[in-house]
């Protein structure tokens, strides 16, 4: 099974994608021990699926209580997702049996997204070191794509959690004036406290044409919000980065592919659009309502359910609480659907879940 | 078009519409100055009348809501599903809920137990979606002598409006003692005028409304924040009939669980696992029952996602082979987790199940929730010994499985005396 998802990676053919992920979903029913009940808890086996929108998704919370993995592979590499305050204090177990292949998703669809045009910039970090973090799989994926893709061994910006400003801004003024474009990329709180940094000191930066920025994870209370937009002006007063070289990635641990906005692409290829979350060929994601989890229809605003074949040796669907809305060729993520307000007099769960 | 205002005096010279939850409303636009003259005219009002007469009109109003025939009722049931998100037959539930307790006698009795005489002009604020939250208030103070301002909250912006109306048609002079609002909360010199001109304020709301007003108003404000309720099933004690699922059900359907007295946890304590798996069976089957006959309210995405996220989170540890499980419907959830604790429920009727093996281990299981816990339902009742040992845990109000949703008039909200920011000077 994980040969052929390698070679769909590697040569997708569109419309194979549904047949393919029902033998995934077979494979993972026979292999997978508390996937396999909670199918058979739902009604929805093998036998009783007959499309791949079918498929019964997995919550992604699941991943925090039980060991969602297919027997009899590899052991491979265990990712960890970062920290809740909600519910039971566990952490999030992905087990990819196979790490080629997350390493052969996470390059192809950055090369496709961010540099269409066959750049190999140097690589600037705002993420911790994959040293500092060996269970973060952002930090695998970013040491991955620079070592890769980079022109240079990435360079890497965050110690102990903290941005090191000053080195970073060093390096950004060594930079300006080489003409050689840069590509920055790291968490999106990380980027802003940056920001927050050079702004206060009237510091700012006109990296060279061709430069990208890539953030991700949004700010998850760990600095004051920002609009898409406002960020997006940031970069470019900040890096003088402009909006069509920005890609903001979404993405999760419990998940081996990637999704990037599409602005990069679109710019390289002389499209003016909207930019819109693009998912690689071996991904397909639904939208489902919230409380019925059933199909929205289209336009509606809906939970994001997605179908990735990179997941092969754990659960390949997956339903997420991020609300999104069909965009373009993609969606827009819209944002967590957490944080309910009390409409009554009651204390609430979720008063307290921050 | 209903009317979000009602006014004592002159009609207001401005009004806009506003949509609350959709549904268009009419709203009186106050100036600081209107206020002000408003304050004064309430100050001014004619009625001087005996407490008994003030008492003998305010349950006479409250009365015509709990007559099928009463135009006021009907355009009660009419306007507030859609304006509260609550189903039709919630709706009717919620009536006399809010209206049965106004009763002459029991006004009467708890607006004139203490010698201390009424302040002059009561604000009351009101918050969140639960039909009349502050209608019992509202009548103390009238019933005291008090004039009142009732500011509605945007989730129930009418039930007030036409009490005010039916007490204007049952006692003119009364009704000139009362007022009712709506405007947008927290600014304004309109509010400002409202927060410094109260004698005191009633205050419902979270902890930071509540809170941002005691800021602005210091300590005349009498604060109602968001409290919790849980419920006591005794397996542990001898019952001639098995414990009243259908009355726990009940207690947690009312108000889809919102209000602070809807509990969000039940404890069964001792007993065999035999009498706890009935039970729980039982209580699903109410639930579900209640959901056909009281159905759910309008839930949107985020309140889906808190439950589900719940509901997820025990169908894994079940399937990860914990000795939890997890019965639900559409509309209601019941978690069986035997271990003994608390977590504040998604509400929306999702209940979680716990065990004690005996009644003095509920202060500990509710840690440090137990000083935001409003009330405790119990059954067997009554069982005055254990009503008592939870009332010295602080525990304003212990009442019946049936009964956690129905309180008198002299319930110690908050473990405040009824009467807190009717009368003057301080009282516990």
């Amino acid at each position: 099974m994980l040969s052929e998802v390698r070679e769909f990676i590697a040569a997708p053919v569109p419309g194979r994608f549904g047949e393919l992920a029902l033998r995934v979903f077979r494979f993972q029913f026979e292999r997978n021990e508390p996937y396999r009940r909670f199918c058979e808890q739902h009604g929805r086996t093998p036998q009783q699926v007959d499309g791949w929108t079918q498929i019964p998704a997995v919550p992604v919370s699941a991943f925090r209580h039980a060991e969602l993995v297919c027997s009899g592979l590899p052991t491979g590499s265990v990712f960890l997702t970062s920290g809740t305050t909600q519910g039971v204090e566990r952490r999030g177990r992905h087990h990819v049996p196979d790490p080629s292949i997350y390493r052969a998703v996470a390059l192809d669809h950055f090369r496709r997204c961010v540099l269409p045009d066959g750049l190999r910039p140097r690589f600037l970090v705002l993420a911790p070191a994959l040293a500092e973090q060996p269970q973060s799989s952002l930090c695998q994926m970013i040491e991955w794509l620079g070592a890769d893709l980079g022109a240079a061994a990435p360079e890497v910006f965050i110690r102990g959690g903290e941005v090191c400003a000053e080195p970073l801004r060093e390096r950004l003024r060594e930079i300006e004036p080489t003409g050689e474009p840069v590509l920055l990329i790291g968490v999106t709180y990380a980027f802003l406290r940056f920001i927050d940094g050079c702004r206060a000191d009237g510091v700012r930066f006109r990296l060279p044409y061709g430069s990208r920025i890539v953030d991700t994870g949004g700010t998850k209370g760990r600095s004051r919000p920002m609009s898409r937009n406002g960020l997006l002006r940031a970069f470019w007063e900040t890096f003088g980065v402009p909006g069509y070289a920005v890609a903001n990635e979404y993405g999760m641990t419990e998940m081996c592919s990637q999704f990037y906005d599409d602005a990069v692409l679109n710019h390289f290829r002389g499209r003016k659009r909207d930019r819109s979350k693009l998912a690689p060929p071996w991904v397909r994601t639904r939208l489902v309502s919230a409380r019925s989890l059933a199909p929205v229809a289209r336009g509606e605003r809906g939970l994001l359910r997605h179908f990735d074949l990179a997941n092969v040796g754990s659960v390949l669907a997956l339903q997420t609480e991020d609300v999104g809305i069909e965009t373009g060729e993609g969606f827009e993520v819209l944002g967590r659907a957490a944080g309910a307000e009390a409409r009554g007099c009651a204390l609430l769960l979720e008063s307290f879940a921050q | 078009m209903e009317s979000a205002f009602h006014l004592p005096g002159p009609a207001p010279s401005r009004t806009r519409t506003v949509a609350f939850a959709g549904v268009p409303l009419s709203v009186a636009e106050l100036s600081g100055e209107d206020m002000r003259a408003l304050l004064a005219a309430l100050r001014a009002r004619p009625d001087r009348a005996s407490p008994a007469a003030r008492a003998r009109a305010v349950a006479a109003a409250a009365r015509r809501f709990l007559d099928r025939g009463d135009p006021l009722r009907r355009r009660a049931l009419a306007a507030l599903p859609a304006l509260t998100g609550f189903s039709q037959a919630m709706i009717e539930q919620a009536l006399p809920r809010a209206f049965g307790p106004l009763r002459e006698r029991d006004l009467l009795g708890v607006a004139t137990r203490r010698s201390s005489p009424a302040v002059d002009l009561v604000g009351i604020v009101s918050a969140g979606n639960l039909p009349g939250v502050a209608l019992a208030k509202a009548a103390l103070a009238l019933a005291a002598g008090a004039a009142c301002l009732v500011k509605t909250a945007s989730g129930e912006p009418l039930l007030a409006v036409l009490f005010a109306e039916a007490l204007s048609e049952v006692d003119p002079s009364l009704a000139t003692s009362l007022a009712v609002l709506w405007w947008e909360g927290g600014r304004g010199a309109c509010e400002a005028e409202f927060l410094r001109g109260a004698d005191s304020i009633i205050a419902y709301g979270s902890d930071a409304a509540v809170g941002a007003l005691r800021a602005l108003a210091g300590r005349k404000v009498v604060g109602h924040a968001h409290r919790l309720s849980v419920a006591v099933v005794r397996l542990d004690v001898p019952r001639a009939a098995p414990p009243p699922a259908e009355a726990a059900a009940l207690d947690v359907a009312l108000y889809d669980q919102l209000g602070c007295l809807s509990p969000q946890c039940l404890y069964t304590v001792g007993g065999s696992l035999a009498q706890r798996a009935a039970f729980l069976e039982q209580l699903a089957r109410a639930l579900g029952e209640l959901d056909r006959r009281l159905p759910s309210g309008a839930r949107d995405a985020s309140q889906a996602v808190a439950v589900r996220r719940l509901r997820d989170e025990y169908e894994w540890r079940a399937l990860g082979g914990e000795p939890v499980s997890l019965r639900g419907g559409a509309g209601w959830t019941v978690i069986d987790d035997p271990t003994a604790g608390f977590r504040p429920s998604p509400l929306h009727r999702t209940v979680i199940v716990r065990r004690l093996d005996a009644l003095e281990q509920l202060a500990a299981a509710l840690g440090e929730w137990l000083p935001r816990v409003e009330s405790v339902g119990m059954d067997p009742w009554p069982d005055p010994e254990a009503a008592a040992w939870i009332a010295r845990r602080g525990v304003p109000r212990v009442a019946p499985l049936g009964s956690m949703q129905s309180p008198g008039l002299d319930w110690r909200q908050g473990g405040r005396d009824p009467m807190a920011g009717i009368i003057q000077g301080e009282i516990a």
